[in-house]
């Protein structure tokens, strides 16, 4: 990791604000992947009491160069509890499937937000996970709380999906 | 395209940007309120922190820039009330 942003978080533990200025736009971006991925429309929500959270509990990461992952469990956790959240017009909140049709909007289809919208927010979390971040089955399983046949089952499931929506 | 790329992203509002600062600093207040005014006039007054600051905050009787450092500004309060002081905006 940038030794820059290690001694930030090293400033920051202390107190010093303008490190935690400087440390919030680092991480920013990495939480907005995470959480723009994972709960779509209530992303920014989650960015923000990850962020919160990562902030508060910051003087217990007793390994700076130990932020990144330590960020990660934070926002993926954040995240999927912001998209199971009711929020108007969130379709995947109340556990429906969109409406048929989305295809029909020539500007949107193709779009891969489109499909992640079909997908649950723990399907979505373990795309994140495993796709994007690399992590094997038992890190996604030990950061989301489930065991790792369920983290194979719903990665399978999320995948096929994706891909049959994607080429089809 | 693959599953890798174009994952919709989510990106702070300076609002956010603000509460999760406020959250994280020890000794910092924020409060949260919306206007019944344009915005162009409200930052008219809010985005001069020399001569609007005391018009907005009644109990800041002067504000000074001491120093500055890209967009981050030292400025010293006068304040009615004891130890009322900003560090930096």
């Amino acid at each position: 990791m940038n030794v820059d942003v290690i001694d930030l978080v090293r400033s920051a533990q202390r107190g010093d604000a303008l490190a935690m200025s400087q440390l919030l736009d680092a991480l920013a971006p990495y939480v907005g992947r995470i959480c723009g991925a994972i709960a779509l429309e209530a992303g920014e929500d989650a960015a923000q009491e990850t962020l919160i959270s990562v902030f508060r509990r910051l003087r217990s990461l007793r390994e700076p160069a130990a932020l990144y992952g330590w960020v990660r469990t934070i926002a993926v956790r954040e995240a999927v509890r912001a998209a199971h959240l009711p929020v108007a017009g969130n379709p995947i909140a109340s556990g429906e499937v969109p409406a048929p049709g989305w295809r029909d909007d020539p500007e949107t289809a193709g779009d891969v937000r489109r499909v992640l919208e079909r997908l649950t927010p723990d399907q979505r979390a373990i795309l994140v996970l495993r796709d994007l971040h690399g992590l094997d089955e038992a890190e996604a399983a030990r950061i989301l709380g489930v065991a790792r046949g369920t983290v194979k089952s719903r990665l399978h499931r999320a995948r096929a999906f994706f891909r049959r929506e994607w080429t089809t | 395209m693959s599953l890798s790329t174009d994952w919709p992203t989510s990106e702070l509002d300076p609002v956010r940007r603000m509460r999760i600062l406020a959250a994280a600093l020890p000794r910092a207040a924020f409060r949260e309120r919306v206007l019944d005014a344009a915005f162009a006039d409200v930052w008219g007054i809010a985005g001069d922190l020399v001569r609007g600051t005391p018009q907005w905050k009644k109990d800041v009787t002067g504000l000074a820039i001491v120093g500055q450092e890209g967009e981050l500004l030292d400025v010293v309060i006068r304040s009615y009330v004891p130890f009322f002081a900003l560090g930096g905006v």
